[in-house]
């Protein structure tokens, strides 16, 4: 009888502990999705027994599973020994909680080279600074310059603050600013849209300088003073020093901002006052900007203390923080942002000026602006916000209009409301941006606004937009946020970049004889009446007559603030960080 | 010895014809009796199942019938209703009507499982089949890869493929198929080797029939029916992993209402408006509950049969 | 759901007299099962590396560009990129590459992150100690959860605590782990003041998403222990302990139970493999600063070294916790541990 039980036995136990590795669920969700032969099969193990005829081994199995129990808890111990010896590496939020101010960020740190692009972040937290700033109402006025003035149409004199130094210790004199900027010159491709290449910089005195510019270029004082364009003043010998290594520029005290650089990772960035900031004493010892990608842990960071600032929160943060005390939503002044929706001109249906008009006219601007997160937008009138000398209405909704536009261009209300052109759908593939949750909020009630007048929109959540509209089949319209505008104040080199042929920005590949020559103008003519005509001129073309391009909606800048915070002011340029920025 | 198992003891005399045929109709005439008599009506869990199954089907073909709104329409003038008569489920924080979501979204989520559970089980039975019935090397070889795919945990697997093709509805079903169907391809080969020397398979080789012609024609037949009994078991879990990866924002995109996107946007709003979070939370809970019972109950009450046909 | 019924075993089911005498040759010829066992584990750790390492080739964009990136040197020149393809071997042939990568992951180095530009085995080691910590005590609870629940329905077989039983375990079967979290939140958190949104990851947090965790586990367990139990208590063995005047719960606990273990601890083995995809789900939901919410969000910015690491981390700790499991069962089981050894 053993021996025949032992025949039935050993063949399954064989065959079993082959499978047994992988014998786990089909597809383990929190231990679901089980497969069920692997149940089946471990449970014929126990039925074994009832092969037995004595309980002769069943003390011996009792002590047996003594032990197993003991070893399975000794397991459960050593792996959570494991865990607690990695305790302090677990928890670095924790740890930052002692710091006067923490922020919760969105988007990963780029690198610290001026040269790189993606650096206009060293301004929003206050590390690096320009020869000229973009001021609160959007006015460009001198910052590490005392005064900037045109010389001549190609000449620009530039006197610098005097005193100023770098947070290494090293003075801010017009020699350090001329390498600097001929650095920038020579290497950031940024620098290269505003500046064109021949443009040279020389000393004339301890705090002088001059910029030379091949051609006329009225866009120079923008160019100082733009966020994007990189033409950031530092040392220059500290950044060639780390070869190009971003890590290795930490604590090279390298900028001229009130906060230093001591840590820096992609994702978390350590900030110490410089003492003797040129403007005064910085208010914070040291900040911490970390990044947390989940918009709903930021905010619940906020509530919870571990922050005080989340920064970027979606439009649903107006209702969602309703009637809370502990954390409160502010919004900047004005709005200062536009988010623009522009078109895939390459390919139907848009490379009909009747169809894109169509879908200009199909758009609520009104619903937009006040009703999906009131006080967070403004209804867009035009490319340019309200406030901005230069904007003109350009946009308004009229769904007839729309409808007629419609019929006219050949496009057939469909039994299902989708209109249609010999058999194809009236489809709009509509590229949305996964880091800004307000472009997918406004493109589910854009959608369900131009569905009355037959269009079929379809959204596309884009981790990087760009990408994705490079090709040039994927996508019919998109709708990101015009940055630009926020933190330079300058029209001019979003103008060129966009909405010129072969402008950097240019995906919807716009090509028009008469933008293109406003461009130009726009960029040799210096009296500001004459440029914001020529900037009229070019809004009522772009957005208007052949609408290649519309304002959905302007935002303001929004913040989640706690704390001692709560009565934070938020910056119309993301200026977040400035030498007295305090609670 | 339930009475319906009865037929299928006295296999078909050899050179008979369409073994196969009789084969197919005696597993849905015992399906059918085990449907009338059998567990799943006998035992309550089974009624209650079945009910809920019902219930669930009902939801998601019904509902967008009855549904007086449509599920991605926007009315901003109606944000975060709470449940009344005209928004029976209350809405959201675009003011969509969360009942027409939910029926949309349920008939998607189970449309997607069922998908799903076809695609794994399509690529499981040919590779579990021509495992079984191959044998030697390109069994071993087969086996081996299984075993290999199946080292991976499943839903981290499914991560991974949704990394590398990038997130999306379609991509995550792929994914899921991915991570699924090594499981279903050893039980696959297991059913095909209990198959495979039965006398009229066998009866079939030696009167000629070619390898592809005896996995049609005799295999298949007595493997498809066991396969579906494994994979109603797998439903729920089908359904609550790809609730979960659509919740982390991997698979439906926005708008499109989906269980696990509408849990997922219910999230923000959890302490303001609770209902969104309610409702998918119920179809979630009933459609899986409904899919286990279902599952158990139907393994119940073809448990029987399956032994006797190890054991003839 | 019935004892019998559970355990039914399509096709390879307890054995056919048939069949035992060819499937004991091969059993035979393989040597001893635990023997054939290890040797089995590189072969198929390999395996799995091998797909997991083919995922990063087939992905659009370049490797070296994004590393660049990441190291912050968003344009890098021609040479930078040529230099960084040959430090990651990525001008080498795919066989070379794979076998590159191997040979580092065996030094430890399985690659830099996209995003941070950091080692992704940093990263993840610096996120692994909360993930262990939310595994372990998810393990605890849901054993602490299944086994006496399943004692409970085996002892008071089809009455009212049987019932009450499969019931909760439907509904741990039923609602998702992630779902109980969002109500935990809503109800424990939000409603009740107590604990916290954001988890800091200590031991003092745990409990929340373990418990959560634990709810798609225990279900399984309870119902395969509770399945053998029955088993055991209605086979002939238990009948002659009976005879001999042993009292139910002392049939239950002391003989029963020993035998109905190894089956759970193949479930556990099982359950330790899903944990890491349960984890990835719970950890967003509690925004527990694991290597589970790492990883997702490495998904969604499509940063495949972190995805790679965390697939070869998980396969090889579940193929270790089953290897381990095995032995455990061989070790509890009496008749499997001895009998084969001397048979073979």
């Amino acid at each position: 009888m053993r021996s025949l039980a032992f025949r039935f036995r050993c063949p399954e136990l064989a065959k079993e502990s082959a499978m047994a590795s992988p014998d786990r669920p089909a597809s383990a969700f929190g231990g679901r999705f089980r497969n069920p032969l692997s149940r089946l099969l471990s449970r014929r193990t126990t039925r074994r027994p009832t092969d037995r005829t004595g309980d002769r081994t069943n003390g011996r199995a009792t002590g047996q599973a003594g032990l197993a129990v003991a070893s399975v808890a000794a397991l459960a111990v050593l792996a959570t020994g494991c865990g607690s010896g990695g305790d302090s590496a677990a928890k670095p939020a924790g740890a930052a909680a002692e710091k006067p101010l923490t922020i919760y960020n969105s988007y990963s740190i780029a690198g610290l080279d001026p040269v790189g692009t993606g650096t206009n972040w060293l301004f929003d937290w206050g590390v690096a600074e320009n020869l000229m700033e973009a001021g609160e109402d959007g006015v460009v006025r001198p910052w590490l310059a005392q005064s900037v003035t045109q010389g001549s149409p190609t000449e620009w004199r530039i006197t610098l603050r005097p005193g100023m130094t770098f947070q290494n210790g090293r003075p801010v004199d017009a020699e350090a600013v001329n390498r600097a900027l001929t650095r920038q010159i020579a290497r950031s491709k940024a620098v290269r849209t505003y500046l064109a290449e021949g443009s040279t910089v020389r000393t004339t005195g301890p705090l002088d300088l001059v910029l030379t510019t091949p051609a006329p270029n009225a866009a120079v004082p923008a160019a100082l003073a733009a966020r994007d364009t990189s033409l950031q003043i530092y040392d220059t010998e500290a950044v060639e020093a780390a070869g190009g290594y971003s890590a290795k520029i930490v604590n090279a005290g390298a900028f001229t901002g009130p906060y230093a650089v001591t840590a820096w990772t992609p994702d978390l960035l350590k900030l110490a006052r410089y003492d003797k900031y040129w403007a005064g004493r910085p208010k914070l010892p040291s900040v911490t900007v970390k990044v947390v990608p989940d918009e709903q842990a930021r905010i619940a960071g906020v509530q919870s203390g571990e922050a005080q600032l989340a920064f970027y929160p979606s439009p649903d943060a107006a209702l969602t923080l309703a009637g809370r005390t502990d954390s409160v939503l502010r919004t900047s002044p004005k709005a200062l942002q536009a988010l623009l929706i522009d078109m895939n001109l390459t390919a139907a249906p848009f490379d009909d000026a009747r169809v894109r008009r169509a879908f200009a006219r199909a758009i609520d601007y009104r619903e937009l602006g006040e009703d999906v997160a009131k006080g967070s937008f403004a209804t867009a009138t035009g490319l340019y916000p309200e406030g901005y000398p230069y904007a003109a209405a350009t946009q308004h909704t009229d769904f007839a209009e729309a409808n007629r536009l419609l019929d006219e261009a050949g496009w057939a209300k469909g039994k299902d409301g989708v209109r249609g052109k010999d058999g194809k759908r009236l489809t709009v593939r509509f590229v949305t941006q996964a880091q800004g949750p307000e472009t997918n909020a406004l493109a589910v009630v854009i959608k369900s606004e131009v569905a009355k007048a037959g269009f079929d929109l379809q959204i596309v959540n884009a981790e990087d937009s760009a990408r994705t509209k490079a090709d040039l089949g994927a996508w019919e319209a998109s709708i990101g946020l015009n940055g630009s505008l926020s933190g330079t104040a300058d029209p001019i080199q979003p103008f060129r970049a966009r909405w010129t042929t072969g402008g950097s920005a240019n995906a919807q590949k716009l090509s028009d004889p008469r933008v293109d020559a406003l461009g130009d103008r726009l960029l040799t003519t210096t009296d500001q009446a004459a440029r914001e005509q020529l900037l009229r001129e070019g809004q009522a073309i772009l957005s208007d007559r052949e609408a290649y391009v519309i304002a959905a909606t302007y935002k303001q800048f929004a913040v989640v603030a706690g704390g001692d915070w709560t009565g934070y002011q938020v910056s119309n340029v993301r200026r977040h960080l400035r030498f007295d920025t305090a609670p | 010895m339930p009475k319906a198992a009865a037929p299928d003891t006295t296999p078909p005399a050899p050179g008979r014809a369409t073994p196969a045929l009789r084969h197919t109709a005696a597993s849905l005439r015992r399906a059918a009796a085990a449907l009338r008599h059998g567990p799943l009506m006998a035992s309550a869990l089974g009624r209650t199942g079945l009910g809920l199954a019902g219930l669930a089907l009902l939801f998601a073909v019904l509902g967008p019938v009855v549904a007086t709104h449509q599920p991605d329409t926007v009315d901003l003038g109606a944000k975060l209703h709470a449940p009344d008569g005209e928004h029976w489920f209350g809405t959201d924080q675009f003011g969509r009507d969360q009942f027409a979501r939910l029926t949309a979204g349920a008939r998607r989520s189970l449309l997607a499982a069922f998908t799903v559970l076809a695609g794994s089980c399509t690529v499981s039975l040919v590779v579990g089949v021509v495992a079984g019935l191959a044998r030697g090397f390109a069994d071993a070889v087969l086996m081996r890869v299984v075993d290999i795919v199946l080292a991976i945990p499943s839903l981290v697997l499914a991560l991974a493929v949704v990394g590398v093709l990038g997130p999306g509805f379609g991509n995550l079903l792929l994914a899921l198929v991915i991570s699924s169907w090594a499981a279903n391809a050893r039980i696959v080969r297991a059913f095909t080797l209990a198959v495979r020397d039965r006398p009229y398979i066998a009866a079939a080789r030696l009167g000629g029939a070619g390898p592809a012609r005896i996995a049609v024609g005799h295999v298949l037949p007595a493997v498809v029916p066991r396969l579906l009994v494994v994979a109603t078991l797998q439903l729920g879990g089908t359904i609550v992993s790809l609730a979960g990866l659509s919740f982390l924002g991997l698979g439906a995109q926005p708008p499109t209402a989906e269980l696990g996107a509408m849990l997922g946007d219910a999230r923000a709003f959890v302490t303001v408006a609770p209902w969104l979070l309610a409702a998918p939370t119920t179809v979630v809970l009933v459609v899986t509950a409904a899919a286990t019972l279902v599952g158990d109950a139907v393994r119940d009450a073809t448990h029987h049969s399956a032994v006797e046909e190890v054991h003839p | 759901m019935t004892s019998r019924a559970a355990t039914a075993a399509p096709g390879g089911g307890p054995a056919a007299p048939g069949a035992v005498p060819r499937a004991l040759r091969s059993a035979r010829a393989a040597g001893h099962p635990i023997a054939r066992r290890l040797l089995s584990v590189p072969v198929t750790v390999a395996g799995a590396a091998l797909l997991i390492w083919a995922l990063l080739p087939l992905a659009p964009g370049d490797p070296a560009r994004m590393t660049l990136t990441a190291q912050g040197v968003p344009e890098p020149t021609p040479d930078q990129l040529a230099a960084t393809r040959a430090e990651l071997g990525l001008d080498r042939a795919p066989a070379e590459q794979f076998g590159h990568w191997v040979v580092r992951a065996l030094h430890g180095d399985l690659g830099t992150s996209y995003q941070s530009g950091r080692p992704v085995l940093t990263e993840l080691g610096e996120r692994l100690p909360a993930t262990l910590r939310l595994g372990s005590a998810a393990l605890l609870f849901a054993l602490a959860i299944a086994v006496p629940l399943a004692l409970v329905a085996a002892a008071f077989r089809r009455r009212w605590p049987d019932t009450l039983a499969r019931a909760l375990a439907l509904l741990g079967a039923a609602l998702p782990g992630f779902v109980v979290g969002l109500i935990l939140i809503q109800l424990v958190v939000v409603q009740g003041g107590f604990g916290s949104v954001v988890l800091d990851g200590t031991w003092a947090a745990v409990w929340m998403p373990a418990l959560c965790l634990a709810f798609g586990m225990f279900d399984v367990w309870s119902r395969l222990l509770r399945g053998a139990l029955v088993d055991a208590m209605d086979s002939g063995w238990a009948a002659s302990v009976i005879a001999r005047g042993t009292g139910s719960r002392r049939l239950l606990l002391r003989h029963a139970l020993p035998n109905a273990l190894p089956p759970l601890i193949h479930a556990v083995a099982v359950s330790a493999g899903a944990l890491w995809g349960g984890a990835a789900i719970l950890e967003t939901v509690f925004t527990w600063p694991g290597a589970g919410s790492y990883v997702v969000s490495s998904v969604k910015a499509r940063d495949l070294p972190v995805i790679q690491a965390f697939a070869v981390l998980a396969t090889l700790a579940y193929v270790a916790a089953s290897l381990l499991a095995d032995l455990l069962a061989a070790l509890v089981d009496p008749r499997l541990r001895g009998d084969c050894a001397k048979g073979v």
